[in-house]
């Protein structure tokens, strides 16, 4: 139930800001793999562009075998790709459950099958004691889970994650990274973007990063973080003369 | 369906569905009880403005795309049927089922070319397509004869759709409401009610989750346009006489949305409230002060509505199910009892 994705020499811009410049990218099927840059260099536009959110100006993005560059957000979650939201866009006047009961409706023949699925997505991520809770009383931490659930409900075999450890404790972000674990475990790819290091440091296999809409390099994660230039992208160039 | 409507009895606090299908059967139980035709006649109409706003409310509740022209599609009912009928015969009956799918094509052609326009600018286009259906059917004099308008046989006949009694109109008419009252809980407690939901709350979010938000809103306004044509063909039997100025009027577009509004949209109950309100207290307003000052009453009338409005800009339901709530939590706080379960 995995898949592999392709980005292809993928081009966004906006106005006179060229957000995605020519990027590229190979994710393995049933990989975990980290997008990491400084703020501003288009990771989330990557990910609108590969999850549909925004068309792309030229380029291509392969799922598996299939061409969905232009095809809209519900026709690529169809196909099997799911995505959350770096700022949370939860269903606030429902409460958990029926939140994640609308990501399994496109597998339930029912309102109460959806639910019954979303019991089982609630109970697997271990928020299983929050599901009549309104989705608008959560804490950040939950709404995070609410995302990460929402889009585990639709059964993916690709899910793109943006920054769900962001504003999380030290006990959340562990609690997180197990569950990433666990989905990706299920045989799920996963491209994540993240700005809590450790994180991506024991979870992806690969780690690319991204610098002004460029690819600035991929590879293991220890590799990249040594490497020279995405030092001097984080931190400067003064740092290494 | 029928399971559909018992849990949806089960989701809400009984006290409330016991309020709703009080309300519901209201005025089937003065008809039953009344003789005084005056008082069926404003039954009547009370009725099918509360099918109307039922109607409109599936649109404009549940999806929250406003429509300020769904009189095109109350018109296109009453037109349909009515033509079919005097034209070759056809009994209304089969007329109106006829007019309702020629109401939900068109709402679909005229959805496919709007609903990717949001908020304001979809609200004008339907304002345009109900003056451009009026206009036909004030020009095309061979068929709709214009202005003149079109009159039905007055001999009562049960498949003409003609009744000597005030009472049977009445008796139908709730029959149509209350269809639409179980319709619009069925689908606010469907899978079609929790996409919509979830569209209203975060659009983009929706369509993450693989929701058709385009073709569910398309087919949503089949849906409303359906059942206002079948309104409009309810209309056309009991006043037996359809013109543009009746049945294609702006005044009715602003009525049914207002009736739903002032009720609460997006409840199944809500636009039955507000109707039965809003038509008598105009109905009352125009007998007291109609005579006196010319506009007084409309003018007291729109007071009253924007009074309502500025207290309770949800409406009137949403406020009344709120204090149960409150009711309910307070007394079970008193009582020692365990919080009920949301569910």
């Amino acid at each position: 139930m995995s898949v592999d994705l392709a980005v292809e020499n993928l081009n966004k811009r906006f106005g006179g800001i060229l957000a995605v410049n020519g990027a590229g990218l190979r994710v393995a099927s049933g990989t975990i793999h980290g997008i990491i840059g400084p703020n501003g260099a288009g990771k989330t536009t990557l990910f609108n562009l590969i999850a549909g959110s925004f068309l792309p100006d030229s380029g291509r993005i392969l799922l598996g075998a299939r061409d969905i560059t232009a095809l809209t957000p519900e026709r690529r979650c169809a196909l099997g790709l799911a995505r959350t939201f770096q700022i949370p866009r939860p269903f606030s006047g429902l409460d958990l459950l029926d939140n994640v009961a609308i990501g399994c409706l496109g597998r339930a023949r029912t309102v109460g099958h959806a639910r019954q699925l979303a019991h089982e997505v609630l109970e697997s991520l271990g928020i299983g004691r929050y599901a009549d809770t309104l989705a608008s009383a959560l804490p950040i931490g939950l709404r995070k889970m609410l995302e990460v659930a929402r889009a585990v409900a639709t059964a993916p075999k690709l899910l793109l994650l943006d920054e769900v450890m962001g504003g999380l404790h030290g006990d959340e972000v562990d609690r997180m990274i197990e569950t990433i674990r666990r989905i990706n475990a299920t045989g799920v790819t996963v491209v994540m973007i993240e700005h809590v290091l450790p994180a991506i440091m024991s979870l992806a296999a690969q780690v690319t990063v991204l610098d002004q809409g460029r690819i600035l390099c991929s590879g293991t994660p220890e590799a990249v973080t040594q490497d020279p230039a995405v030092i001097a992208a984080y931190l400067g160039d003064e740092v290494l003369a | 369906m029928m399971r559909g409507i018992v849990s949806t009895f089960r989701a809400s606090g009984s006290v409330s569905q016991a309020i709703q299908l009080a309300l519901v059967a209201t005025p089937l139980v003065i008809a039953l009880l009344t003789s005084d035709n005056a008082l069926l006649d404003s039954l009547n109409q009370m009725l099918i403005w509360a099918a109307l706003a039922l109607s409109w409310n599936i649109l404009g509740g549940y999806a929250r795309q406003i429509s300020v022209g769904h009189v095109a599609f109350y018109g296109i009912g009453a037109y349909t049927s009515t033509l079919l009928a005097l034209n070759f015969g056809i009994s209304p009956w089969l007329g109106m089922l006829a007019g309702g799918a020629l109401a939900a094509l068109i709402g679909a052609l005229l959805g496919s070319a709007t609903l990717r326009l949001r908020g304001p600018f979809f609200t004008m286009a339907t304002i345009a397509f109900a003056e451009v259906v009026r206009i036909l059917a004030v020009n095309w004099r061979s068929v709709t004869r214009g202005a003149e308008g079109l009159a039905i046989d007055s001999t009562p006949n049960l498949p003409g759709f003609v009744f000597g009694q005030a009472r049977s109109y009445v008796l139908v008419t709730w029959g149509l409401m209350a269809v639409l009252f179980a319709v619009s809980k069925y689908l606010d407690h469907s899978k079609t009610g929790l996409r919509l939901r979830a569209v209203r709350d975060n659009e983009d979010a929706a369509r993450a989750l693989g929701i058709h938000t385009f073709s569910l809103r398309i087919s949503v306004l089949a849906v409303s346009a359906f059942f206002t044509a079948i309104c409009g063909t309810f209309y056309a039997q009991y006043l037996l006489l359809i013109d543009p100025d009746s049945v294609l009027g702006v005044d009715a577009s602003l009525q049914m949305a207002l009736m739903a509004v002032v009720g609460g949209i997006g409840s199944a109950i809500g636009p039955v409230l507000g109707t039965y309100l809003l038509v008598p207290f105009g109905q009352v307003l125009r007998a007291q002060l109609g005579s006196q000052l010319a506009g007084l009453h409309l003018v007291i009338y729109g007071l009253g509505l924007v009074l309502v409005l500025y207290k309770l800009p949800n409406g009137i339901w949403p406020a009344i199910e709120a204090a149960l709530k409150r009711r309910g939590r307070a007394s079970r706080q008193r009582s020692g009892l365990p919080e009920e379960d949301a569910r």
